[in-house]
């Protein structure tokens, strides 16, 4: 059903709608919810590796990488230092030299710490990552990031995990209407309207994670994610019309009784 | 303050209790530190011998020594010292910013 494919970096990608992994009840039910969402890419984070628990399971064991391009992340990074030794781990364990890179600046608001931001996508585009920042609803910032080479950018709804929906859709709108690549909005999304919202604006892809996993029923939730962002890309390359005050009727007032 | 783990010297010096090297079926061990916890391996193992140890998939993990992040392909041919701090890292599901459990110190 989604038109043509979204390209970032060379590669292409059918399914608009992006998802994280986390807070899932276990490896199942995060591949099932992910199966419903239609997603093609999908965030992993980057942790020590239970040494104590020998039967741990993989996350990896339960997502084929054929089928999905696994984007690791630097969640939980709160310097540039650490951002890039949490990317170069993630590419030296082989699974994607992409990166989506967040260099936070608060624990409260989990907002970027922008300047940051900046500075480790830098030294990572320099070492030939494919740095997909998760940045703020700032279009100066947005096109800095491009300028120093990301092929993408990808702002916040709202806060990460608030459900929040779009809060500044004029800066969005702003940010998709000066870079000149894809826009990937990330984080806030609540409900299905939320997604669909975004995606009329304009945006080319929106990646989630707490809005799918923590619903009540992920995998309904998923789906209905899927359907939302395919209607709202839809109407975004249908034209919507413009907004209008006062009435104008649709029904002809020819041929009716005198 | 005194404790499990600790050893008071005097008044202000306190130190963690680093255990003698000890010998096993003829092989001496050595005191490395894996993800943060104390280890204890044979002396001259390997990387990719500490990972086998261990119960780890090869595949998909990155190794660190002492703030060196590894290529896959040298697991085989590197040899752990004595002392070093190592961290074995994985995926683990994740959107954006998670908990900070697991995190490197």
């Amino acid at each position: 059903m989604s038109d043509e494919c979204l390209t970032i970096a060379g590669r292409e990608f059918r399914s608009r709608l992006w998802v994280g992994t986390g807070k899932y009840r276990d490896f199942a039910a995060t591949r099932e919810a992910i199966e419903a969402s239609g997603a093609e890419v999908v965030t992993v984070a980057v942790r020590r590796v239970n040494i104590t628990d020998r039967n741990t399971e993989n996350l990896l064991d339960y997502l084929d990488p054929k089928q999905y391009t696994i984007l690791p992340n630097t969640a939980g990074c709160y310097t540039v230092d650490d951002a890039v030794r949490y990317a170069r781990l993630a590419r030296a364990a082989g699974v994607s030299d992409m990166v989506k890179l967040e260099v936070l600046g608060d624990e409260r608001t989990l907002f970027p710490d922008t300047a940051g931001l900046l500075e480790a996508a830098r030294i990572l585009i320099k070492e030939g990552f494919i740095v997909l920042p998760y940045t703020n609803d700032d279009p100066v910032v947005a096109q800095k990031l491009v300028d120093v080479g990301c092929p993408a950018v990808m702002p916040l709804a709202a806060p990460i995990g608030s459900g929040l929906g779009l809060r500044n859709p004029f800066n969005l709108k702003i940010i998709m209407e000066t870079v000149n690549v894809p826009v990937i909005v990330d984080a806030g999304v609540g409900t299905a309207s939320d997604a669909a919202l975004v995606m009329e604006y304009g945006a080319d892809a929106v990646l989630m994670n707490t809005a799918i996993a923590g619903a009540d029923d992920p995998i309904a939730m998923a789906t209905a994610m899927k359907y939302a962002v395919d209607a709202g890309r839809l109407a975004y390359k249908a034209g919507r019309i413009p907004r209008k005050l006062y009435a104008t009727a649709s029904s002809p007032i020819e041929g009716m009784l005198l | 303050m005194t404790g499990h783990g600790v050893i008071i010297n005097g008044p202000n010096s306190v130190r963690p209790i680093s255990p003698p090297s000890r010998i096993v079926q003829g092989i001496p061990r050595m005191n490395i530190q894996v993800n943060g916890a104390p280890h204890e391996v044979s002396e001259g193992m390997t990387v990719q011998g500490l990972l086998r140890e261990l119960q780890i998939n090869v595949a998909q993990v990155a190794v660190e020594i002492n703030l060196e992040i590894l290529n896959q392909q040298d697991f085989d041919a590197r040899r752990l010292c004595d002392g070093d701090r190592i961290e074995i890292m994985g995926f683990i599901g994740g959107g954006h910013s998670v908990a900070g459990r697991d995190l490197l110190a």
